[in-house]
């Protein structure tokens, strides 16, 4: 047949980001996504694969992950190529805190469990290493208490800031 | 000026963040605005959170004859010493005359403490009825005072007093987790224990004493009271509780020894509030003994190669099957918690010191008290997750 026999090049994949900027990728490293991996196994590859949730630059950072994270083409992974793929993970990941966010989304929608792992740990670091006042400002988060109504919620957790 | 939040992330995704957060921070991050504070006392968001495990702690109970009772949660992450120890305070309703406090059990994220009025380990009746129960957060200071029971019949006690010579009530408490309600729950049920002199040192002594109980109420958390159980107490002749209550799945368990000496296995279903009986495969009762480990039924038997460890299929009254034999040569008291990968086994010996035991291999090994803060005289000990449940509860001073 000779719809198999093409199954052993390496085949890329279109992405269509949410503003129409267009990506390709080999199909392999792209079924790091779950979500893709599902649309190409349902015979979605034929034309563009639309990412809808996605911006052309989120999308293009996805990629970049997807990329490190496609299962070698020899075999396992060796311990060595491990650590290497973690020092990169952390680097990837340190990132201004709406590109994280935007990534931790990202990692969601398309079901790249490795990557929302490792988003969401970020996102916890910066929410356990930071001031209220500094989360506030991370996250846009308008304080809407009153002086009065935080200095309650305050006095209620004092031991908490201890 | 500050941007409105742009990036919402969806619940589950905010949930799987705070369960990585240490419970400090997430306190702290109610203070952030109104709409964390109510993200983070959103029901449906506290019930999201216990899926997912925090690290893995011990709530431990310690005491000496010279020194009031402390408490501690203690990490046991590691598998080679105990991590870091946070003392902990029982709320102030317990803070004087520590030593009258006992744990009634903990499950999973909360505690049952109860102080008896008088100084009696078994939490005998006085005359005076002001038992305190509380269901307690100690990660997050929070708990619930459990409101005054019903009180027993003042005629009917004293007159069992007047006939017998002495004070034979006795209070058996268990507490445990309805998950078909999602509510926890405290049983009481109020024994008389009557000593039958009759049969005293001729009969083996489960026929010496029986108890017959006078009152079963149950408290609800989420009703935030006590009714009257209505289903039937399921021992028609005398009986006697052999040991637990042991919770799991659902359900208190108890082993009964009735008159005719057979032992039995007495259930009550959270869920539906029915006592149940079944048979109990176990022929030597006299060595067994009800424990709970990794949320499921077992039970510890001696025998003469040493303590066999059984586990009830879930929810199959009728199916055990041994987990493990303990060597004879370690002195095993009792089995806490699974290891993370399922190999090893968290014990206590009977001088209560906490081990690791190693299934397949039958070794052990002691596991090394952190040096900042060493828990000395561990009196009673439980695995303990930390968790904002009770977030709305009374604070603990």
């Amino acid at each position: 047949m000779s719809s198999t026999l093409c199954c052993s090049f390496a085949k890329n994949v279109t992405l269509r980001s949410s503003d129409g900027q267009t990506f390709e990728v080999e199909e392999a490293a792209a079924q790091v996504s779950q979500t893709i991996k599902r649309m190409i196994e349902d015979g979605c590859t034929g034309s563009v694969i639309p990412v809808p949730n996605l911006t052309g630059p989120v999308l293009a950072l996805v990629i970049e992950y997807f990329k490190k994270h496609s299962p070698p083409s020899d075999g396992c992974p060796t311990a060595l190529l491990e650590m290497e793929i973690k020092d990169w993970d952390a680097k990837f990941v340190a990132v201004d805190n709406d590109t994280l966010l935007d990534l931790t989304l990202a990692a969601h929608y398309l079901e790249i469990q490795g990557l929302l792992d490792l988003t969401c740990h970020r996102v916890a670091d910066i929410l356990n290493d930071n001031s209220v006042e500094k989360i506030r400002e991370i996250f846009h988060i308008k304080n809407d208490f009153t002086p009065e109504e935080e200095a309650e919620e305050r006095s209620k957790i004092q031991w908490a800031f201890e | 000026m500050i941007k409105e939040q742009k990036i919402k992330l969806p619940p589950d995704l905010i949930t799987h963040i705070f369960s990585l957060l240490p419970i400090n921070s997430l306190l702290r991050f109610q203070c952030v605005s109104k709409s964390c504070l109510a993200l983070i006392t959103d029901p449906y968001l506290i019930n999201m959170s216990l899926d997912t495990s925090r690290e893995r702690s011990l709530i431990v109970e310690t005491s000496s004859r010279h020194r009031p009772k402390d408490y501690y949660l203690v990490n046991f992450s590691d598998e080679n010493r105990l991590g870091e120890s946070t003392k902990i305070y029982p709320p102030f309703h317990f803070q004087k005359n520590l030593n009258q406090t006992s744990m009634i059990g903990c499950c999973n994220m909360l505690v049952c403490i109860f102080k008896s009025a008088y100084l009696d380990p078994y939490g005998y009746y006085g005359s005076k009825y002001d038992n305190k129960i509380v269901i307690w957060n100690p990660s997050i200071k929070k708990n619930k005072k459990l409101p005054n029971e019903p009180h027993l019949d003042y005629d009917k006690h004293n007159q069992l007093i007047t006939t017998l010579g002495y004070n034979p009530v006795e209070l058996n408490l268990a507490f445990g987790f309805d998950p078909v309600n999602n509510d926890y729950k405290v049983l009481k049920i109020v024994f008389a224990r009557v000593v039958k002199a009759d049969n005293w040192g001729l009969e083996p002594p489960w026929t010496a004493e029986i108890m017959e109980p006078l009152e079963i109420m149950v408290y609800s958390l989420k009703a935030h009271s006590w009714k009257r159980v209505e289903d039937q107490w399921p021992y028609k002749e005398e009986s006697f509780i052999w040991s637990g209550p042991a919770f799991s799945n659902g359900a208190f368990y108890w082993l009964v020894n009735s008159a005719l000496g057979s032992t039995t296995l007495l259930t009550f279903d959270l869920t539906t509030e029915k006592f149940g009986l079944q048979t109990f495969p176990f022929e030597s009762y006299f060595n067994v003994t009800l424990e709970v480990l990794g949320g499921l039924l077992c039970v510890s038997k001696n025998t003469h190669e040493g303590v066999e460890v059984w586990m009830m299929e879930y929810g199959v009254t009728s199916n055990w099957s041994r987990l493990y034999t303990v060597p004879m040569t370690f002195p095993y008291h009792r089995s806490l918690a699974f290891s993370e990968d399922g190999e090893k086994i968290l014990m206590e010996d009977n001088s209560r010191e906490l081990f690791w035991f190693h299934i397949e291999k039958k070794t052990w090994y002691k596991i090394i008290e952190n040096a900042r803060c060493p828990i000395f005289n561990m009196n009673w000990t439980a695995p303990y997750v930390e968790s904002i449940l009770l977030i709305d509860g009374d604070s603990d001073n």
